[in-house]
Parts: structure tokens; C-alpha cells; sequence
């Protein structure tokens, strides 16, 4: 096969699929690991969507964190703590985990169309904010909480992990992909 | 440590449930979770109560795995319910301390969310304990198949869900293979600060993706090879059909939805307004 064909070939629907579905696989392997430093474990999931991003570039990445999402609808155990089913999503945390849809949206158009890494990082940021308050509306619906109580629980003590995370998916990211040319 | 990952949480048994069409199952659990923010009062609770119980009876699966679930909210729970009950002002102060106080209407949210997400966990649960992911797949490509029309890919999201259940073994492995080659070359996933620590990912993670995606170049090739185009003119190897018990499911779970609703209209009365009155 010469190399004007293998170019072609990587742009087809066929390894679209593959790729996107394999990235699918890492996610859901990744995204139930903990890193227990402190109180609060430390959740791979926002890691694996973000080098997924970088990897796949945003529309595909937010596909894959789609069908992640379908996998651990029907049961598979790949939400954080090995946990899976329809209640993970219907429950008072389900807001976060359909906010980091937007998250995906906004952190990867903003990898997709700049290249110098601290605005990748302040796009990493904003999409991450929107989760938040995505999140943190539906728990307070959910969970009769206040605003305060909601943030209290759910986003205040993971900020720091959440941005060592989005520095560590920085790095990483394009060094992972430099090596896949 | 990732081996110990259990690929869905099917458990095998004889009986109706096992053997309804998951696109029934996929449907009476999208309408007990909407039952359960619909019912209003302790008549409604107690009838999804009643009908939860009688269904896990008939589909032969053990309580204890119902409740197995419940472990991973538990915290989440008791830490949510305490904020509910000391922070909530209501009509009746019944105890009080600082900014700590405790009313009718804090207990009755804490009461209500609790209830709540327990019946969540079980309900929703018994659709993933009768139903193994692949026939969920199944079942989710046809339930979303109207999608089509809206130039929705159906048929590739499908298949994408396949490939990825098919090969999180091959990379859990594939994972664990290249941790424990990294830790014959002195590296250290388990101690250190968080720094060290976020250190150490990097020489799992980068093969890791490196590795996946050369699987699915070669995969999408061999798919190829195979005539492999799309959706459009494939077959099934195990097509779905409804049969006549599915169609009976389908009644009783919209009469189950209608009793619910009634009881939210005549009867919503709250145990608390009982109490506190």
C-alpha cells in the first residue's frame, strides 16, 4: 500500500468507527480508576475525555464520550467507583456526567482551533466550569440541596485535581499524538 | 486490581424477565424512572414499592444483588441527607443550634431523596441483572432506530458500543501487561505525592492509547477486507421479535405508569403533612 492510499484510508468511515469505538474502550477502562491521595479520589474520567479530545479531535471525542456514556447505561460497570446502570445517570451526581458532554464540546473546539497549549488549558477550564454548573444544577433539583451544599460536595474539593488533570492532559495530549504520525 | 473488573453485572437465571426483549426492559425502566419523579405522597410510594418487589420476585434474582448498588451512594446519601435536614428552613423548627436547625420540611426533602434514590438503584438495576450488554446494544439500536430520520448514524453507534464492549477485556489486559512491564523497569504506581504520582500515569498511558490506536487500524482493515460498508443492506444474526409476553409487559407497564399518576392526583397526601399537622 503506498502512502497516498494509507492517507486516504485513515479519513475513512470504516477506521472512524474503529478509532472512535476503540478510544471508547480506554475511556471506559480509565474512567472507574481512582487515585485515592486525600479525601476526595482522584477520577480519571475528565483525563481520558480530554487526551481523547486531543486525540480524536472534538467531534469524534464527544462521540466517544457518547457511547461511553450508552455503555454505562446498560450496566457496564465503567462509572467512577465501578459503578454503572440507568440510576448512575438518573441519580443526583447524573448531572455531572452529562454535563462533561459539554465539557467535551467546549474543551475540544477550543484544542481543535489553537495550538498554544494555555489556551488549550482555558478552554479546558471553561468547559469545565459549564459541567460544573450543569452538575450542580441538577443535584440541587435532585437532591433538594442548596446551592451551597451542592458545591460544598460536588465541586469544590475535586477543583484541584481537576486542574492538575487538564495540565497533565496539556502535556501529554499532543506528545500522544506526535507519536501516533 | 483492573483483572477483578467484572464486564457487566448479568446474572443468569430462568424466568420471565430473563427472556422478555430488552427493548421491553429498556422501556419499563425509562418509565419507573419517570414514575419515580412523578408519584407525589406515600400512596404513590408504596404502590412502585409494591410493583418493584412483585417484579424482582418473578425474575428470580437475589435481593442481596439489588442492593449491592446501594454501596457506592451510600456516602453520598447520609452526607446529602445531613445537609437537608440541618440546613433546610421550614414551618415547624423542631431543634435548634446556631445555624443548625432542624424542621419538617428538611426531614421530609431528606425522607423523599432518600426513598427516592434508593428505588432508583434497585429498580434500574434489574434491567442490568436480566439483560446481558450485548442484547442492551441490541435492543438500544433498534429503540433509537426512529433516530434515522434525523440523520442520526443509528447503525454506527451501535457498532461502536459493540467494538468497545468487545475489546475493554483485550485492553484491561493489554493495561495490566504494560504496568507490570513498567514496574520491572522501576517505575512506582503506588506511593509518592500527588505530583509523583501523576508522574507515573504517563508511562502507562501513552502506550495504552498508542496501542489502541493501532488495534483499530488494523481492525477497521480487516472489517474492510470483509466487505465491510455500513449499515445499509446488513443483516442480523439474531434478529429481535416481540412475542406475546412482550406485548403483555407492554400493557402492564403502561398500567403501571396510569396508577401512578391517579395516586399523584387523589391521593397526595404526604406522611409528613400527617405528622407535622
Amino acid at each position: 500500500m503506498n502512502q497516498t492510499e494509507t492517507i486516504d484510508y485513515k479519513h475513512g468511515t470504516t477506521y472512524a468507527i474503529t478509532v472512535t469505538a476503540l478510544m471508547t474502550a480506554v475511556t471506559c477502562i480509565l474512567a472507574p480508576l481512582s487515585i485515592p491521595i486525600g479525601p476526595v479520589p482522584i477520577s480519571l474520567t475528565n483525563l481520558a475525555i480530554y487526551i481523547s479530545l486531543y486525540l480524536l479531535g472534538w467531534k469524534r471525542g464527544t462521540i466517544s464520550y457518547l457511547i461511553y456514556l450508552l455503555i454505562g447505561l446498560v450496566g457496564i460497570p465503567v462509572f467512577s467507583g465501578f459503578t454503572g446502570g440507568p440510576a448512575k445517570l438518573a441519580g443526583p451526581t447524573g448531572g455531572y456526567i452529562i454535563g462533561f458532554i459539554a465539557m467535551a464540546i467546549i474543551a475540544g473546539l477550543v484544542i481543535d482551533h489553537f495550538h498554544q497549549p494555555w489556551l488549550q488549558l482555558i478552554g479546558m477550564i471553561v468547559g469545565t466550569i459549564i459541567c460544573y454548573v450543569l452538575g450542580t444544577a441538577w443535584f440541587c433539583f435532585e437532591a433538594k440541596s442548596t446551592v451551597s451544599g451542592a458545591l460544598s460536595i460536588c465541586v469544590f474539593p475535586f477543583i484541584p485535581g481537576d486542574l492538575i488533570k487538564m495540565i497533565i492532559a496539556m502535556l501529554i495530549g499532543p506528545a500522544i499524538k506526535k507519536r501516533l504520525r | 486490581m483492573i483483572r477483578d473488573i467484572t464486564i457487566g453485572q448479568y446474572y443468569p437465571a430462568q424466568s420471565p424477565i430473563h427472556k422478555l426483549d430488552p427493548r421491553v426492559k429498556l422501556f419499563a425502566t425509562l418509565i419507573y424512572i419517570i414514575a419515580l419523579f412523578s408519584y407525589k405522597g406515600i400512596a404513590g410510594v408504596l404502590f412502585i414499592v409494591a410493583a418493584l418487589a412483585a417484579v424482582i420476585k418473578i425474575s428470580k434474582v437475589p435481593f442481596k444483588f439489588m442492593v449491592k448498588g446501594l454501596k457506592s451512594i451510600i456516602i453520598l446519601l447520609l452526607f446529602t441527607a445531613c445537609f437537608s435536614v440541618f440546613f433546610t428552613q421550614g414551618e415547624y423548627t423542631i431543634w435548634e443550634y446556631g445555624i443548625l436547625h432542624i424542621s419538617d420540611t428538611g426531614l421530609i426533602n431528606a425522607a423523599t431523596m432518600m426513598i427516592r434514590l434508593v428505588l432508583l438503584i434497585i429498580g434500574t438495576s434489574l434491567m442490568t441483572l436480566t439483560t446481558t450488554p450485548n442484547q442492551l446494544t441490541d435492543g438500544l439500536e433498534k429503540s433509537l432506530g426512529f433516530l434515522n430520520k434525523i440523520h442520526v448514524p443509528v447503525h454506527a453507534i451501535a457498532m461502536m458500543m459493540s467494538i468497545a464492549l468487545r475489546f475493554i477485556p483485550i485492553l484491561i489486559e493489554e493495561t495490566d501487561k504494560i504496568m507490570k512491564a513498567q514496574m520491572a523497569r522501576g517505575a512506582d504506581f503506588e506511593h509518592g505525592n500527588i505530583i509523583k504520582r501523576a508522574k507515573s500515569m504517563v508511562p502507562l498511558l501513552v502506550p495504552l492509547f498508542v496501542s489502541a490506536f493501532r488495534r483499530a487500524d488494523d481492525l477497521a482493515m480487516a472489517m474492510e477486507a470483509r466487505c465491510y460498508n455500513g449499515g445499509e443492506g446488513r443483516t442480523k444474526m439474531k434478529p429481535l421479535v416481540y412475542e406475546k409476553d412482550d406485548k403483555i409487559a407492554y400493557l402492564f407497564i403502561f398500567a403501571f405508569l396510569a396508577v401512578v399518576i391517579v395516586l399523584r392526583i387523589l391521593l397526595p397526601v404526604n406522611l409528613g403533612n400527617l405528622i407535622f399537622r
